[in-house]
């Protein structure tokens, strides 16, 4: 069961005057599926994400969520490395931006807050909570309304190690139980390791690499098909100059 | 327990130790009653001022002044400084004569403020409203030109309403800067109300100034520049007040 959107993007192409930053991707993502996108920095993971969320215009192609060309933000929602509260309005109020701050949005917002435990902060600045606990309430904030798609674009890139491990759980839980859609956009293997369905690497604005990842969940680094995953990503990202021939599909043959 | 009352204390002996040198100086003749009067004799005047009414009479004329014209300038200052601020099409036409016209000295235009409107209200509250029109204007203005556009992309992913994400995000993110350019303007305010009181009219406290000084009444000319800077220490603790109750959320505020 899932409340997921689809998304299908065809020789998807981005140009920033004469860079050409995405060179035709084509990608199809189940509704509720999990994909976390790797690269190396400046590769378009960034851009990918925003022209899915139609905050960037495409140069060329096409980007349909549930078979169609969507203009809105209606049940998407974004994450990014910044917190993006707002520090003038409470912690609730913040995670209440969600659902519109509609009527009646008080209850769903202490709702979300309670998700990722910080329903005693809530009549509190933003200031004073931790680098984490801020991403927490950005988490809240964008499952207050029930999305049908998360993307997050590196949103754990800024905390310290510990603080990741716990919101990875935090984030595949709430997707466990909720079931949207999710797109991940990191630089950390391991954490795209540890959430993901299906790995996308992205090189030179193509896809490179398009990795399913089968193990159960929860994973653990100790599990010994985890660490081969892991080399097999490492290896192609830091190997991408001398080793271009690489096909995904020999790839996939081998796992 | 005992320390800090020295401490509310400390701030206020070199301004006691003045004034009672100052009385002192008066009263055994070393400062003449001619240049400057006694403490005493400022508050007595005061006094009778008070008692005859006069006092409370230009008080409230000068007040009524300043506030009408802080109003109507801060207002239209305000109105346009949202506008050019979130309408660039707007902003191409008007922020160029608007950032010329700032370079007037609004005193210079006194000469032709009283051409036209003579020593009547107009003129002192026209040449208030221009003088406090600047200051807000420009701080409106790059307040919302400065509030993190990250923050209006996340509020507009959010499906915020235009009407939310105008207030909740983009009028509360400039508030810091608007904020200035209030307490700046209440200075300026009573600025320019003081020189064009005491240059063409025929009430309020700068006219009382002047008027004294015509029969060499020292005693309500230091009354008037007391009085002026009283009103100005209240204008500013007011928008220091608005500045804690508004920017709470703001750690330096605290
Ligand atoms: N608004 C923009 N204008 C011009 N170039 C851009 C813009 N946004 C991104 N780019 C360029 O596109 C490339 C990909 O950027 P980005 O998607 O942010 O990379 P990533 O997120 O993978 O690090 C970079 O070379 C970057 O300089
Ligand atoms: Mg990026």
């Amino acid at each position: 069961m899932t409340n997921g959107i689809n998304i299908e993007l065809v020789n998807l192409t981005k140009r920033f005057g004469k860079n050409e930053v995405l060179k035709g991707i084509n990608l199809i993502i189940p509704a509720g599926q999990f994909v976390a996108i790797v690269g190396k920095s400046g590769c378009g993971k960034s851009t990918l994400l925003r022209i899915i969320a139609n905050l960037e215009q495409k140069t060329d192609g096409e980007s349909l969520k549930d078979g169609i060309q969507q203009e809105d933000f209606s049940g998407v929602r974004v994450m990014f490395q910044e917190d993006r509260l707002l520090p003038w309005l409470s912690v609730l109020e913040n995670v209440g931006v969600g659902t519109k701050l509609i009527k009646n949005w008080q209850p769903l917002a202490l709702k979300a807050l309670d998700q990722v435990g910080l329903k005693d902060r809530a009549n509190e600045w933003p200031h004073v909570l931790s680098g984490g606990q801020k991403q927490r309430v950005a988490l809240a904030r964008a499952l207050s309304a029930k999305p049908r798609l998360l993307l997050l674009d590196e949103p754990l890139g800024a905390l310290d190690a510990l603080t990741r491990l716990e919101m990875q759980n935090l984030i595949e839980e709430l997707w466990l139980n909720q079931k949207y859609t999710s797109l991940l956009v990191t630089h950390d293997v391991a954490e795209a390791i540890t959430l993901a369905d299906r790995i996308i690497l992205i090189e030179d604005g193509n896809l490179a690499l398009d990795l399913p990842v089968k193990l159960p969940r929860p994973r653990t680094r100790s599990n010994p098909k985890f660490a081969e995953l892991e080399e097999i990503l490492l290896q192609h990202l830091l190997g991408q100059q001398n080793e271009k021939s690489t096909k995904p599909k020999e790839l996939q043959a081998i796992i | 327990m005992k320390k800090k009352w020295i401490h509310l204390l400390e701030p206020w002996i070199i301004p006691i130790l003045i004034v009672v040198i100052w009385e002192v100086s008066n009263k055994t003749g070393i400062l003449a009653n001619t240049i400057l009067p006694a403490p005493s004799d400022v508050v007595k005047a005061g006094y009778e001022q008070a008692v005859s009414g006069v006092l409370f009479e230009h008080l409230q004329i000068s007040t009524t002044r300043a506030l009408i014209g802080f109003l109507i300038g801060g207002s239209i200052a305000f109105v346009i400084g949202i506008l050019n601020g979130i309408v660039p099409f707007a902003q191409r036409y008007l922020d160029t004569t608007i950032q010329m016209l700032r370079n007037i000295p609004n005193l210079a235009l006194i000469p032709l403020v009283i051409i036209w409107f003579g020593v009547g209200e107009e003129g002192k509250i026209f040449l208030v409203a221009i003088s406090v029109f600047f200051p807000i204007y420009v701080n409106t203005y790059h307040g919302i030109r400065n509030v993190d556009p990250r923050l209006i992309e996340m509020g507009k992913i959010y499906n915020l309403s235009k009407f939310k994400l105008f207030f909740k995000v983009i009028i509360l993110g400039a508030m810091p800067s608007i904020l200035v350019g209030i307490r700046y303007s209440l200075g300026i305010m009573w600025l320019t109300l003081i020189v064009a009181e005491t240059v063409a009219a025929s009430s309020g406290i700068g006219y009382m100034s002047m008027n004294a000084r015509e029969y060499m009444q020292l005693d309500i000319v230091v009354l008037a520049i007391i009085l002026y800077a009283i009103l100005g220490k209240i204008a500013d603790s007011i928008a220091k007040l608005l500045e804690k109750k508004l920017l709470k959320w703001n750690p330096v505020y605290q």
